[in-house]
């Protein structure tokens, strides 16, 4: 890890972004997709979508499967070409500049190992295209060895190593020309939930200390959560939502954001008063009104939808009468034990389902199914969705 | 004891088990002795006779039936006589060179048609596939004399392709194709293609795509990722394809005898002249002998090569 430290690692990044104008790159995020739109043959992959990201950003594209993520990071990989609309780099149009010749890197999916090259080969590739002497290669592949711990199995091929390593591999690869930008699709899809939580970590600490703009495509929200400093939603080929992991999963703005990441509660009903406080609900499915608090555009009479985590949903069991907003009663119908907490679901009178999440610390006192509850939240936790 | 039958039974059969594998292992060695070790000593043994008049035309040398004091009489007449000869007589010499120079060309010719062939097959659309490669093996259902005495016809000076060049104005005066070293090139050209372009399907078949843009990604341009990744991958199959094709070509009598002219030498005429004209068997393997020594060396290299491969 002390390889990181060398100038070469920490100093302006590759390409003719270094000789830029400060200014211009300040005025344009480092990159821009300006109304691209993609079609294959009759099939919309990209529409119309416009996204900004920031230099040293980690970035995810967090859809699912089929929404354009991949083919939103191949045009910017320069694999595919837009149909329409341009992509910028630092303020400048990736039009017509191929593959080879863009400072960005992609891990692939696959990981593309080039199987008749050993590690130390397969990480040397791209830096012999850039015309180093032999010794700085050298340096330079020792620094991406290190960094992803691989300096022992350096002589190995390819199909000589576990999937963690093959991945560490394709990603010392990427990196070792130092890219503007690192282009990661799935990168951690083919690995065991265990050694993806530890490279998620590794991941983000690389991130850090190399400062190059990561963009990666999930189709896995907890890992986008866990990774990403902003995260765009895809949806059919289209931007749903761009926002950081809280507020994506604070605030989303349609239901399809609310239902993709996480659990949630999707309430829907009729407004019947809006103001600059609170937006009431009336919704038949719970047959009472609901209130959410964050202020919203709604007016009377339209249709739309509350939206509460079940971790925001307050359960107790029944002692006595309770009123006040958002509290309903219900029985508890199942539980799923998810470990560090308990996924309950509570069966309305209406036969309506809510969901609530408990911790599975000691003072939360037992509740068994079958059990009469009340729940309720405050209204400050609840969104109201138009879309 | 009904355990300690079971127990027997259970040996029992997992040693038949033993015994089916390795006699299944051992099939391709009893195949090879059947089928060419045992016929190449007795050429062997052949070579190392003299001719002589008679049924058959040789020498009779290692007949254990004559007892075996009769039998040491024989084999004290044994020589590498007629490996002497071919050694100092240039025309067999030449005629081994020609036959190597000609069918190198050849293969490297089939490599450079082959290779894009195979190439628009592996990216054809999947479905396309299946219906590419019976193509590729059609003219298999033709008999191979017949495939190549078309050529003749192709070839000869009022033949198809002279037609065609002087009705384009490409050539004024008909050309001279038939009955030279490059007519029997085309047709060792034509008549192997196949050999060559399903091995390096096969290779190339199953390329990952996604190594070639892992090769522009990182900076090669497209010509450079090409040989970088797509070619360098298809090795196996340039070399199996080409020693497929090379082999043959070396010891090929029909396409030099309908397609070459009197000055083209091949050993697959010369030894079939020595056997069926001559009737000099003895010589006659020792050519073949030598020949299979000849085309050792490249079996045993691609075996070495193919050993490297798979460590
Ligand atoms: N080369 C292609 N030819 C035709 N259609 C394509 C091609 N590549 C992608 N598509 C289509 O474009 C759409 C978006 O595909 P894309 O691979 O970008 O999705 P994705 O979000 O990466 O999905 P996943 O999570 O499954 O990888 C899909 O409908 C897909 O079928
Ligand atoms: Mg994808």
């Amino acid at each position: 890890m002390s390889a990181l430290a060398s100038p070469a690692m920490t100093g302006a990044p590759l390409g003719d972004s270094a000789a830029e104008p400060i200014a211009k790159r300040a005025a344009e995020p480092l990159i821009r997709f300006d109304h691209v739109r993609k079609t294959f043959g009759g099939v919309v992959a990209v529409a119309d979508l416009s996204l900004d990201i920031e230099e040293g950003e980690f970035f995810a594209l967090l859809g699912p499967s089929g929404c354009g993520k991949t083919t939103l990071m191949r045009m910017l990989a320069g694999f595919e070409t837009p149909t329409s609309g341009d992509i910028r780099l630092a303020g400048k149009s990736l039009a017509g500049v191929p593959a080879h010749k863009r400072p960005t890197n992609m891990m692939f999916q696959s990981y593309a190992l080039f199987p008749h090259l050993s590690v130390w080969d397969n990480i040397a590739f791209g830096l012999r295209r850039e015309g180093l002497n032999a010794a700085a290669i050298r340096a330079r592949v020792d620094d991406m060895l290190s960094l992803v711990q691989l300096t022992a199995q350096a002589r190995r091929k390819p199909h000589q190593l576990s999937g963690g390593q093959r991945q560490r591999v394709a990603l010392a690869r990427s990196l070792a020309k130092e890219p503007r930008v690192l282009l990661l699709d799935e990168p951690l899809a083919a690995l065991d939930k265990k050694l993806r939580g530890e490279t998620q970590f590794e991941l983000t600490a690389i991130q850090r200390r190399l400062g190059i703009t990561f963009v990666i495509v999930t189709h896995d929200q907890d890992e986008a959560m866990v990774l990403a400093d902003r995260i765009a939603v895809m949806r059919e080929g289209g931007i749903e939502q761009v926002g950081t992991p809280a507020e994506i999963y604070e605030a989303p703005v349609s239901r399809a954001v609310a239902s993709f990441i996480g659990e949630i509660n999707l309430i829907e009903g009729t407004v019947a008063h809006a103001d600059a406080r609170e937006t009431a609900l009336d919704a038949p499915a719970l047959g009472t009104r609901v209130v959410a608090s964050p202020a919203g555009a709604a007016r009377a009479g339209e249709a739309g939808c509350l939206a509460i985590r079940p971790e925001k949903v307050a359960m107790r069991r029944v002692n006595g009468h309770s009123d006040g907003p958002n509290t309903l009663t219900g029985t508890v119908s199942d539980a799923a034990f998810m470990g560090e907490d308990t996924l309950y679901r509570v069966r309305l009178e209406t036969g309506h389902l809510i969901k609530t999440r408990r911790s599975n610390t000691r003072d939360g006192g037992t509740i068994r199914l079958g059990d009469r509850v009340v729940l309720n939240w405050d209204p400050a936790d609840a969104v109201f969705l138009e879309r | 004891m009904p355990s300690s039958s079971n127990a027997e039974a259970r040996a029992g059969r997992g040693g038949r088990r033993v015994l089916n594998a390795s006699f299944v292992g051992l099939l391709p060695y009893v195949w090879l002795l059947v089928f060419f070790l045992i016929p190449f000593l007795i050429v062997l043994k052949i070579s190392l006779s003299t001719a002589f008049y008679g049924q058959p035309p040789y020498e009779p040398v290692l007949d254990l039936a004559e007892g075996v004091g009769a039998t040491w009489e024989k084999v004290k007449t044994l020589s590498l006589g007629n490996y002497t000869f071919l050694a100092s007589d240039s025309l067999y010499v030449e005629a081994y060179l020609s036959s190597l120079k000609i069918a190198a060309i050849a293969t490297v010719l089939t490599l450079l048609c082959g290779f894009p062939i195979a190439h628009a097959m592996a990216r054809a659309p999947r479905g396309w596939r299946p219906l590419l490669i019976a193509l590729v093996i059609m003219p298999f259902w033709t008999s191979f004399l017949i495939r190549v005495y078309a050529w003749v016809g192709i070839l000869k000076r009022e033949g198809l392709l002279n037609a065609v060049l002087l009705e384009l104005g490409a050539i004024g005066e008909p050309l001279t194709i038939l009955n030279t070293n490059f007519a029997v090139i085309v047709g060792i050209v034509y008549a192997y293609l196949p050999f060559m372009i399903l091995p390096l399907y096969a290779a190339l078949e199953r390329q990952d795509p996604a190594l070639l843009e892992a090769a522009s990604d990182l900076g090669s341009p497209p010509w450079l990722a090409f040989w970088q990744v797509t070619v360098r991958l298809s090795v196996p199959g340039i070399v199996a394809g080409s020693l497929l094709v090379f082999i043959p070509a070396v010891g090929e009598f029909v396409i030099p005898n309908l397609l070459g002219g009197s000055n083209t030498l091949m050993i697959g005429q010369t030894l079939w002249n020595e056997f069926f004209l001559n009737h000099d068997w003895p010589l006659s393997s020792a050519v073949a002998v030598v020949l299979l020594v000849i085309l050792v060396v490249p079996i045993t290299l691609f075996q070495r090569y193919q050993a490297r491969e798979v460590e």
